[in-house]
């Protein structure tokens, strides 16, 4: 600004200045902990008593966050989790309410500061149903440009789906898994880079949340026979991959494949006219 | 050795990969010595046998038949092959998919042409319903290995068996691996 | 002109645990630059079959068949199947123009089309419209090709277009055979005053 190097972060940067000016640097730097120093704005929603907007000092711990602050759960109920960061931030667990808010402690829980939203969840709030929830976010969010993210938070959304469904199997979640790292690692920006957080945040902390809506293959007998010697071998096996399938004796290991699935889930796409020629970032 | 137990089926095809199974010629007489054919539209059985070695499936899952006929075959079949682009991608039996449903392919085919008493197919038992969307047999079972193709030429299909009668895992690679 | 969308080409470079797509970044001294690892491999692979199962590619009726880039990655790259669902999305294809037709189903986005119709024709007709799984090619105001009172009829989009998603009117199954080199040739002569056929 002003031919003066600049950086503005955001509307939350500029809020801290006039009192940073007027109170000084040291001030400002006494607050907060070690490394994330100052106060930090929340939007404190969910299920919690007192919703709104808060400023909290660096390092104070979501416990006093959402139980002093929010006034707990209404109606007496119990916390079950807490979403920080907004979309493609993470759900820490109650096991976790302790941690203090600062920028190093959520990344070691996979969450992060990002936005300033942070979401209180009761034992009522199925976390699968809550990674869709965001997922579906970020896939209508998704500029388009690049294929990952594009196309693979849709991919991820369905799954989710599915999941909530009862229609996805064990191999649906191992093809999850396998999205989340995709869309991570190749992804342009970081709407992509972040998208799979609320993934890989509720399974890391409530993976048996999915495990219990697993559904089982359908093209297995529902009650297979009891394991006998007599009936042990009787039924045919698909072939390990990799070894000879002559003679018949081979492991029994199915390949990897795609996963059934039931029903296309009708997405009503958002569409936006447009013509402005392509921004700048559309070229090399 | 066993004699190797060969099933083919043919869902929603229009057999044409079964027609570049048959253009093997004269390696079928090759295929004959090793091999029976146990099920399929090439010969009269009516029951998937209890135990068969591998299985090529054409065609998509198009219908309610086709689904619970796929899930006999999986459980009585060690190696189960996605034959043609049909079975592999849905390819054009799905062209139909986009339209959300069955009900416009129906309609289009038994209402809107007809003249006289137009009605829908209905026979509970048998005519089977169609799926409101069609899908790639990966989407139904478990497939072992994939042979794409509309339809494979029968050198592809050859130098398929070849790699499973000697045991191998066939990786087929280059042009033979193209779809279309 | 590279834009780092598709991400096919991704590479690891020694020393840093974020890959960079090729097209886009400019190598330096004493690079090491991994193109082919397993998990690059993986990595384009599970895209493509993303890109697959974006929209209805349906080789064996396709204008392109046999000229496709996308059918030669997959070719390429040893995609046998795609093993995620397909998404079948009900997609227009617009036949308004007197020339060339648009098949959206066909279409991988790669904008490879708006690009050469604003940086090589000059003419800014095709354009983005809609975002995510929703973005659409579009003519002027998104208006049927035909009516485009911008579009010079001049085919480049066609030829630029990797797929058969843009194709000349009267071409048949496996018909279409995109013509790269005079895309090439025009650039080269119009920046560098190189006629070299």
């Amino acid at each position: 600004m002003f031919g003066q190097p600049t950086l503005i972060n955001n509307v939350e940067t500029f809020a801290c200045v006039p009192a940073i000016l007027r109170r000084g640097a040291e001030w400002f730097a006494a607050i907060g902990t070690e490394r994330s120093k100052g106060t930090k704005v929340f939007a404190l929603a969910g299920k919690v008593k007192h919703t709104g907007l808060i400023e909290v000092p660096m390092g104070m711990t979501l416990r006093e966050i959402v139980e002093d602050m929010g006034g707990g759960v209404p109606d007496g109920g119990q916390i079950k989790a807490v979403q920080t960061g907004g979309p493609s931030g993470g759900c820490i667990p109650a096991a976790h309410l302790d941690t203090p808010v600062d920028y190093e402690s959520l990344g070691r829980l996979g969450s992060i500061m990002g936005s300033g939203g942070m979401i209180v969840m009761d034992q009522q709030d199925n976390m699968v149903d809550v990674a869709r929830f965001f997922m579906e976010f970020c896939r209508d969010e998704s500029c388009g440009k690049c294929v990952p993210c594009r196309a693979g938070t849709v991919q991820m959304h369905d799954l989710l789906c599915r999941l909530l469904a009862r229609q996805a199997t064990a191999r649906d979640l191992a093809k999850l898994e396998e999205l989340c790292d995709l869309v991570r690692n190749t992804s342009l920006c970081g709407l992509g880079i972040t998208a799979p957080n609320p993934v890989l945040s509720t399974l890391r902390f409530f993976r048996q949340e999915y495990l219990d809506l697993l559904a089982p293959e359908p093209w297995k007998p529902a009650t297979p026979p009891a394991p006998s010697p007599a009936s042990a071998d009787t039924r045919p096996q698909p072939p390990h991959p990799a070894s000879p399938w002559l003679p018949k004796s081979s492991p029994s290991t199915v390949r990897k494949s795609a996963p059934p699935k039931g029903r296309a889930s009708s997405r009503p796409p958002t569409r936006r006219a447009s013509a402005s020629p392509p921004s700048a970032t559309w070229r090399a | 050795m066993d004699r190797l137990k060969i099933a083919t089926v043919w869902l929603g095809g229009c057999s044409g990969c079964h027609m570049s199974l048959l253009d093997l010629d004269e390696w079928l007489f090759e295929l004959a010595k090793v091999a029976d054919v146990v099920y399929g539209p090439l010969v009269d059985t009516k029951e998937y046998p209890a135990a068969a070695d591998v299985c090529l499936v054409e065609g998509a899952v198009a219908n309610t038949e086709h689904v619970e006929l796929m899930h006999q075959i999986r459980q009585r079949t060690r190696v189960l092959v996605a034959f043609g682009d049909c079975a592999v991608t849905g390819n054009v039996t799905a062209l139909r998919n986009p339209l959300g449903s069955a009900a416009p392919v129906l309609e289009r085919a038994y209402l809107d042409p007809a003249n006289l008493r137009p009605a829908l197919p209905h026979e509970p038992g048998v005519v089977p319903p169609l799926l409101d969307r069609v899908l790639p047999l990966q989407e139904a079972v478990p497939v072992d290995f994939y042979l794409p193709g509309c339809p494979p030429p029968a050198d592809r299909i050859k130098a398929f068996l070849q790699e499973l009668l000697a045991g191998k895992a066939p990786h087929l690679t280059g042009a033979n691996l193209r779809f279309g | 002109m590279d834009v780092g969308a598709c991400r096919l080409c991704l590479v690891e470079i020694a020393g840093s645990n974020k890959l960079v797509p090729a097209c886009t970044t400019q190598v330096a001294d004493g690079m090491v630059v991994a193109t082919t690892s397993e998990r690059l491999q993986r990595y384009r692979r599970l895209l493509l079959e993303l890109l697959f199962a974006e929209r209805n590619h349906v080789c064996a009726v396709c204008v392109s068949n046999g000229h496709c880039e996308l059918q030669a990655l997959a070719t390429n790259l040893g995609m046998d199947h795609v093993s995620f669902p397909y998404t079948f999305p009900k997609l227009e294809v617009d036949l308004t123009h007197r020339l060339f037709g648009m098949d959206h189903n066909r279409c991988v986005l790669c904008g490879r089309c708006v690009r050469v119709c604003w940086y090589v024709e000059g003419a800014a007709t095709k354009n983005f419209s809609g975002r995510g799984a929703g973005s659409r090619i579009i003519s002027d105001l998104n208006q049927p090709w035909g009516e485009s009172r911008t579009c010079t009829a001049c085919g480049k989009c066609v030829h630029a277009c990797p797929t058969g998603a843009l194709f000349e009117k009267g071409t048949t199954v496996g018909e279409m055979q995109k013509d790269r080199g005079k895309l090439e040739y025009i650039v080269t002569a119009r920046e560098k005053k190189q006629w070299i056929v």
